[in-house]
């Protein structure tokens, strides 16, 4: 999966990509990385952090960070964007869609 | 000569003037020797003694005195000699009729020229009568005496200033503190005044010369009123019964009765204060009249005292009810006569001026009033009493008859040691008895706990809130089979009893074991359904993302003009499973949410809503030639509904497409308002020229478990899912031909949502 969005943000463009394979080590990653992303795409369900938990401890350090939340839910987008969620992504979703709202998180 | 011749003559004169004085002197006269012989006597001293002068002439004295009056006439006749005279001298004579009498003797002794005894000269008289009399008067003084003496009464002898003469012992001790009474004024010594009492009997007496009669306190020292006396005052007369002399006052202590009348006042004062206050009726009859009622009596009965004045005697009895009269009469009358054989509580009723009938508890005894017997009759009104008593005895009766007759067992036991006082059969039965009798005699509850701490764990829950409601306990029939009763019971701990209701609930709690082991597979069975759920919703979901992904990055890598045929086929089969694919996961999810109960329902527009569904589907099917008209009466229409309900309608719109083989896909959507039952519904027509749903299985297909043998070519759960979310909304779903007699032209699905 992880895989698969490299192959789809390569595709945009010049990206620099880290993945993460749980919400903490996101929470981690994000805390201890000198350069902050640009934007977060965040997955609802994972292993050990979920990405409710996760999206929360990112906003706390940092309440501009831009995150896009991704879930197959989509009764979760309300809850999402309450949160801080710059964007909701509805699995499955098209290319276009998350590279639109990708472009939109970057530029604003 | 002469002068000697008249000398002689008169001396012999003067001797017979003597003589004759002697003999017939009025008194007995004798001469005696200085041996006390007698010399001589007079006629008087014969007759008096009886003798003639011979008989006695030269003879003692003595002889004719009695042995004691001899004894001292030898002694006094000595010193008679010696002083010459005596007086009042007493002796006791015996005359010749051997009759005594006693003389008081006088004499006097002649002497010679020479001083020498001569003979003594007696005269005595007879003072025998006055002797009788002096010693009947001593007799009488003495009596008097002692009468005045012992008599209980005070006795005092005032003169006419009111000065005490003499008083009784009784007096004395009575006025103690005044001593010495006599010579003292009656006022000062009995009342310490010093001016004598404005009422007084003695005074009375004094001025009326009649007897008076006064009631007055009695004092002790300082005027201190100790009690009350009768005084009753006497004139007293002197000795020829003509003058008022002074008073003899008769002084009765009378404080003992006043003492006993005012007691007497008072209790019946006090009677009279409790009669009139009681709640109960008090009567006292005597000689078939009411000589008293009190004001209960009056209120009671009816009649006043103006309505009973002129009753004659017994005229009472009419107040008594006839049924009871001839018993109750009997009964007063005995009463009033003081028998014996008597009934002292019964019940009658009585007939009020009014008329009404009032039932009275009698309680009645022979009493002493104004020296007879009469009837005291105490009566309670106990009309309401008897009517409650009537309604508990037929709610008894009732209660008894449902006791028996209860489909649940109903008992009593001791709380001491658990035996069964009384139950129903139903209660025997329960526990394997066919008569109650049988588990009276032989079932101790104790013994069949199978919980041993059970019976003191339901008594400690009864005597917590008194009772207790549905415990269960868990015992055993009289053969040993285990039984779960459910006890509904009561505690009466001075009574050392419970009352309860027991339900055989063994099956039931076999039941609930049942449901709990059920409900336990059920629970595994929906965890393991919601490990599916969330297996499909999410984790295949995501599958069906990354394909779909993967899907549009190759297309994006490859123009697809640059692909085969072949190739574009299968892509094109790859999307539209995809899209297949999620649409199924995501019904599944939607059912899911409203299978547990997580719709909610609201008012929303519902052209909004389908607006949005034919975009979506245009978007989604972007790709085929479909053609969707929409006509609504308004741009906005609200109805109840909800966030599934577009789900609803996208999955009826996509039922449309994709059971459609037409080359030109055309779906209508119309709207209409209508009126079923008084109730505004809209009624939303979903038209399609697709393949048509045959009519017999136009109500399968709402079913979701219609699909399972697949044979229809697969909705998916998508019409099941339409319906439930319709159903949850307050509506309804159903199937139409969208040309009435050819299904094969397509179908028509009608929704009716409420409009409130």
């Amino acid at each position: 999966m992880l895989k698969l969005y490299e192959l789809i943000l390569s595709e945009m463009g010049e990206f620099s990509v880290e993945f993460s394979i749980n919400g903490k080590n996101a929470v981690d990653i994000y805390k201890n990385h000198p350069e902050k992303p640009k934007v977060i795409i965040m997955d609802h369900r994972m292993p050990i952090m979920n990405g409710f938990d996760a999206m929360n401890e990112i906003l706390q350090f940092n309440g501009d960070t831009k995150i896009i939340f991704a879930s197959a839910d989509s009764t979760m987008r309300d809850a999402a964007i309450s949160m801080g969620a710059s964007a909701f992504l509805s699995k499955p979703f098209r290319i276009e869609e998350l590279t639109k709202l990708i472009n939109k998180a970057i530029t604003e | 000569m002469v002068k000697d011749y008249d000398k002689t003559q008169e001396i012999r004169e003067l001797e017979n003037r003597y003589k004759l004085f002697y003999e017939y002197a009025p008194v007995p006269y004798q001469s005696l020797d200085e041996h006390t012989k007698i010399i001589d006597v007079n006629q008087v001293w014969l007759d008096f003694f009886g003798y003639k002068k011979e008989e006695v002439i030269g003879k003692c004295f003595g002889e004719f005195l009695v042995l004691k009056s001899r004894e001292l006439l030898t002694s006094r006749f000595s010193h008679f000699k010696k002083v010459g005279v005596i007086q009042d001298v007493e002796y006791e004579i015996i005359k010749k009729n051997g009759t005594h009498s006693i003389i008081w003797l006088d004499g006097r002794i002649e002497y010679d020229k020479n001083g020498i005894f001569y003979q003594a000269h007696c005269f005595f008289k007879d003072i025998t009568e006055r002797k009788k009399f002096e010693n009947q008067l001593w007799k009488s003084e003495t009596f008097l005496s002692n009468v005045f003496t012992s008599i209980q009464d005070g006795i005092s002898v005032l003169d006419k200033n009111l000065n005490i003469i003499k008083v009784n012992p009784i007096m004395e001790k009575w006025y103690a503190h005044s001593m010495p009474m006599l010579g003292k004024k009656c006022y000062d010594v009995y009342h310490e005044r010093s001016k004598p009492c404005e009422v007084c009997p003695s005074i009375q007496a004094l001025k009326s010369g009649k007897p008076a009669y006064e009631v007055v306190p009695k004092r002790g020292p300082n005027q201190i009123t100790i009690g009350w006396l009768d005084l009753y005052s006497f004139p007293l007369l002197d000795e020829r019964g003509e003058n008022i002399i002074g008073v003899i006052e008769y002084v009765r202590d009378i404080s003992e009765r006043k003492n006993a009348e005012q007691k007497l006042k008072e209790s019946e004062e006090k009677f009279r204060n409790i009669a009139e206050q009681s709640f109960m009726s008090i009567y006292i009859i005597q000689d078939g009249i009411f000589k008293y009622r009190n004001q209960r009596a009056t209120d009671v009965s009816g009649y006043t005292e103006e309505d009973i004045k002129d009753w004659k005697p017994y005229e009472y009895a009419k107040i008594i009810h006839p049924e009871d009269r001839e018993f109750v009469l009997e009964q007063s009358k005995k009463k009033q006569e003081g028998a014996l054989d008597v009934l002292d509580r019964y019940r009658f009723r009585i007939i009020k001026k009014s008329g009404e009938i009032v039932w009275i508890n009698n309680f009645s005894k022979t009493i002493n009033y104004k020296g007879k017997p009469a009837d005291l009759v105490i009566t309670e009104d106990i009309t309401e009493k008897i009517e409650a008593e009537q309604k508990l005895k037929e709610s008894e009766e009732k209660y008894k008859y449902l006791f028996d007759n209860a489909q649940v067992g109903l008992y009593w036991s001791r709380i001491s040691d658990g035996k069964f006082l009384e139950c129903n059969d139903v209660f025997a039965k329960l526990f394997g008895y066919e008569k109650k009798e049988e588990l009276l005699e032989d079932y101790i509850a104790t013994e069949h706990y199978i919980y041993p701490n059970q019976r003191n764990e339901i008594l400690d829950a009864i005597r917590k809130n008194n009772e207790v409601r549905g415990y269960e306990i868990f015992v055993t029939k009289r053969d040993g089979t285990p039984i779960w009763l459910s006890i509904s019971a009561r505690m009466f701990e001075k009574e050392n009893r419970i009352e309860g209701a027991a339900i055989d609930i063994t099956k039931r709690k076999k039941a609930e074991q049942e449901l709990l082991e059920s409900e336990e597979r059920y629970k595994k069975a929906y965890d393991k359904a919601d490990f599916y759920k969330d297996l499909l919703a999410h984790d295949v979901s995501n599958i069906l993302n990354n394909i779909n992904a993967s899907v549009q990055l190759m297309k994006i890598w490859k123009d697809v003009h640059d692909l085969s045929a072949k190739e574009r086929d299968m892509l094109e089969i790859i999307k539209q499973q995809l899209k297949r694919g999620a649409s199924l996961v995501s019904n599944v999810r939607k059912l899911s949410e409203i299978e547990e109960g997580e719709i909610r329902v609201k008012i929303l527009d519902v052209t909004e809503v389908l607006n949005n569904s034919i975009e979506d589907i245009k978007s989604r099917f972007h790709e085929s030639d479909i053609e969707i008209s929409f006509t609504s009466p308004q741009e906005t229409i609200m109805a109840k509904g909800g966030e599934l309900l577009i789900e609803a309608f996208e999955n009826l719109l996509i039922n449309g497409v994709t059971h459609n083989d037409s080359e030109k896909i055309r779906l209508w959507i119309a709207i209409t308002e209508i009126n079923q039952e008084g109730n505004n519904y809209l009624r939303i027509e979903f038209k399609d020229n697709g393949i048509g749903i045959a009519d017999d299985r136009k109500n399968a297909i709402f079913e979701r478990n219609y699909n399972k043998d697949r044979s229809t070519g697969g909705m998916g759960i998508g019409l099941s899912l339409v319906k439930n979310i319709i159903n949850n909304y307050g509506g309804r779903v159903w199937v139409e031909n969208r040309i009435q007699e050819d299904f094969s032209q397509g179908s028509n699905f009608i929704v009716l949502l409420t409009t409130r």
